[in-house]
């Protein structure tokens, strides 16, 4: 059976195209890891080089998350009063310290030209209209500027103090903002937008604290409907009571958070080379007619289907556990992982996973997000080898399943109802393991009250997939000889 | 070594294929005779496994072959008519393939291959995609394949076909060295080929098999059917209506003919030395295409 298994990879791999399309899903997930951790943060309009209060820079988005991971390991241990107390004074020291006050006219005069105090005064007070705007931006490349209600335009302003100020904002907060001209011309001017983003140390981190984050969130999440408010309110019971029971624990979550980001970006692409792989599967010995020799041999047609299946399945498991493992190793060589025990909370702008924070672990989403991933493989592997099997047409199958995928687009977890639970069904929805982490306003939650048990929907999704598969398979392997050979 | 077929009846939809066909093959080499559509093709496929027979039963040396398909398939060597084969495969791995489905050990199967490469003039070929192969390769390599696990029951649907005259000339010495120790079945609708090497015939019609004998012994009931004479241009076109006729030459001296007549028709038509071909178109004379 073994070589048996092994002549059918090398079947496979005798085809270049199927190669060259595993090389390139494999070239685009890693582009895709190492962009995560080299990414920018959105809100910076124009690059900046951030500096360190010890004067050491911080050059590029890598850069920024470990040396905030670095930064936020130091509050590290039990979390309580004193931490987030900790955390605000230092956070309002370094705010003081470098307050924004010299503004940074070299840049000022490269990016908005000589007369920038003139031109951003009148923006700011009515004096431009929008062509005099353009006109100017397209001259000078500004890329950005902001709009009041009464059509002033504003810009960024940019001051000396920015690299230290903005990197430890980035930090504290989760946000970095340039100050703007409109704080300096505009009405009401001299207000200092900055205190608008201190979300996470001041709302955040108490909310955590007090293990009322997650009933809140949960809330927040899941108004639309009784019956899931019903059991939103139980989980979060059931999540707070286990939080308040234990110790619990401050740390860095920037590579977790990370690493979680990545997770979320594997997506269809990585079942579309499946189906494209597989289509070919039992399709093939028909296309070429050798099946009609494979047949009468000792191995014969039962042990070939088997082969086959193994193969098939093997693979789509293996190309995503590919793509997992790179994503797992990316997070060791870039930022590596803390406690995955903390529980799921973005801090310092890192990723953008956005699921329900306060409740779930780290380790909880890592080990959910493997299996539903691995099934979801498997599922799309199963679903093209039974269609290619039954059409012995690649063709076919290939149009077949993207009908298949197709379909899973057109309805999405925003729907009503049952219809928000049969796409979670789609393998292609079961990548996107944030969606069995929150309640979508349509009607779906991420747990079911069956016979007062709270059952989580995603093992419903994942135990319902493996029935299937094992039914699939053996249908195939029943039927082997009735369908090997095709008439001629 | 005996391969019993006892009432092997099938159907396709409309088409009756196969008629109740009741054999015993023993050693040695079997030609299978028909013209296209007599359904030897299906007969075969019956004999191999790959579809279901409607009726009847088949044995091979005590082995039931629908109830121990894999007993049965280890001691069978097919060549499909239409070769199957995966075209971006080279000549040794599709070999090597096909000897892992036969279930065979790496080292055995390695020597082997060599072996008939060898055999079939294919060495120099060894390395090259299938897709770049001529058809009378490609049949070679088919034929390797069939012999890979020294098959005692050895199916070859118009083996033939495609070979040129010096390709047929290493086939046959294959076979008929094979002869010894293996039950070969071998179809086609092309005489010559079967004259030499088979040790029977066996004359497939409509699905039936009209005939199961040697060749010495089916030529003997030929004897006296068949005639020669040579007859003016004008008059040969007339007989032509009447009578089969198996060869007709026109030289100076009037038209050769060679026709079959269960009586001597004409007084100066002379008695012929029966072949092959007479019997083929003494069963096949009624307008079939050949
Ligand atoms: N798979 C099939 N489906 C329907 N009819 C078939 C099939 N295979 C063969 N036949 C029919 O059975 C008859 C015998 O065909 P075949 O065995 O191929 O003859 P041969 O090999 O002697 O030329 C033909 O009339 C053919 O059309
Ligand atoms: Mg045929």
């Amino acid at each position: 059976m073994m070589r048996l298994l092994k002549s059918e990879y090398q079947k496979l791999g005798k085809r270049k195209f199927t190669v060259v399309l595993l090389i390139a899903l494999f070239a685009y997930s890693g582009y895709q890891i190492y962009q995560t951790y080299h990414a920018t943060a959105a809100s910076e309009i124009m690059a900046m080089t951030y500096e360190t209060t010890d004067h050491q820079k911080v050059a590029n988005g890598l850069a920024y998350y470990r040396y905030a991971d670095e930064y936020l390991h130091q509050y590290a241990g039990p979390f309580n009063e004193d931490t987030i107390q900790k955390m605000k004074e230092d956070y309002q020291k370094i705010m003081k310290k470098y307050q924004r006050k010299n503004i940074d006219t070299e840049k000022m005069e490269r990016i908005y030209g000589k007369d920038w105090e003139s031109f951003l005064k009148g923006a700011a007070t009515s004096k431009y209209m929008e062509e005099d705007v353009r006109k100017r931006m397209e001259r000078m490349n500004i890329d950005g500027y902001g709009m009041d209600d009464k059509g002033n335009y504003f810009f960024n302003v940019f001051y000396k103090e920015d690299p230290v100020y903005m990197l430890y904002q980035r930090i504290y907060t989760g946000h970095s903002q340039y100050a703007t001209s409109h704080e300096l011309y505009g009405e009401n001017a001299g207000q200092i937008s900055s205190e608008i983003v201190d979300i996470s140390v001041n709302q955040y981190l108490p909310r955590f604290l007090k293990g009322a984050g997650a009933e809140k969130e949960l809330f927040e999440n899941a108004m639309h409907s009784g019956e899931i408010t019903n059991a939103s309110s139980r989980i979060a019971k059931k999540y707070q009571e286990e939080l308040q029971q234990g110790q619990l624990q401050y740390d860095s979550t920037v590579g977790n958070h990370l690493l979680l980001t990545n997770l979320n970006k594997i997506d269809f692409v990585s079942l579309l080379v499946i189906i494209i792989v597989l289509s070919d599967m039992f399709a093939q010995e028909t296309h070429y007619k050798t099946d009609q020799i494979l047949i009468p041999t000792k191995e014969g047609a039962k042990r070939l289907v088997i082969a086959k299946l193994l193969c098939g399945m093997s693979l789509a498991i293996g190309i995503l556990f590919l793509q997992l493992c790179m994503i797992v190793l990316a997070a060791f060589i870039f930022v590596p992982l803390r406690s995955l025990d903390l529980t799921v909370f973005p801090q310092a702008d890192a990723g953008y996973y956005e699921m329900i924070r306060f409740i779930f672990t780290y380790r909880e989403v890592l080990v959910s997000t493997f299996f539903l991933t691995l099934i979801a493989a498997m599922a799309i592997g199963m679903v093209t080898m039974t269609i290619s099997y039954f059409s012995k047409n690649r063709f076919a199958t290939a149009i077949l399943m993207l009908v298949f995928m197709i379909l899973s687009f057109a309805i999405n977890f925003r729907q009503d109802g049952w219809l928000a639970y049969l796409c979670s069904l789609f393998p292609s929805h079961m990548l996107e393991v944030n969606t069995f982490y929150s309640w979508m306003n349509g009607g779906f939650s991420p747990f079911i009250i069956f016979m007062d048990m709270m059952i989580p929907w995603k093992n419903i999704v994942c135990v319902l997939w493996i029935i299937l598969m094992i039914i699939l398979s053996v249908i195939i392997i029943q039927r082997y000889q009735k369908h090997f050979v095709k008439s001629h | 070594m005996e391969l019993t077929l006892e009432h092997v009846d099938k159907s396709f939809k409309q088409i009756h294929a196969v008629r109740d066909v009741t054999l015993q093959l023993g050693k040695g080499v079997h030609g299978l005779l028909g013209a296209n559509g007599s359904g030897k093709t299906t007969l075969m496929r019956l004999i191999c496994g790959l579809i279901p027979l409607d009726k009847g039963s088949l044995h091979f040396m005590d082995i039931n072959a629908l109830k121990q398909y894999d007993t049965y398939a280890s001691y069978l060597g097919y060549l499909p008519q239409h070769f199957g084969y995966y075209p971006h495969y080279s000549v040794y791995d599709f070999l090597s393939y096909m000897s892992i489905l036969k279930n065979m050990s790496k080292e055995y199967s390695e020597q082997r291959i060599e072996t008939l490469l060898e055999r079939l003039n294919l060495q120099s070929h060894k390395h090259k995609k299938l897709r770049q192969l001529s058809g009378g390769m490609l049949r070679r390599v088919g034929i390797a394949q069939a012999l890979l696990n020294e098959p005692k029951l050895l199916l070859l649907d118009e083996p033939t076909a495609g070979l040129d005259p010096k390709e047929r000339i290493i086939f046959r010495n294959l076979i008929a060295s094979l002869s010894q120790e293996c039950c070969i079945l071998l179809s086609t609708h092309i005489v010559s080929d079967v004259e030499t090497i088979a040790d029977d015939i066996l004359v497939m019609k409509e699905g039936s098999i009209l005939l199961h004998d040697t060749v010495a012994n089916l030529l003997t009931y030929m004897q006296g059917k068949v005639w020669e004479m040579v007859l003016p241009a004008s008059e040969a076109i007339a007989l032509s209506d009447k009578y089969c006729i198996v060869k007709q030459h026109t030289m100076q001296d009037g038209v050769h003919l060679r026709f079959i007549s269960d009586t001597q028709s004409y007084p100066n038509a002379k008695l012929a030395i029966p072949d092959l071909d007479d019997l083929y178109l003494y069963y096949f004379q009624d307008g079939e295409t050949v």
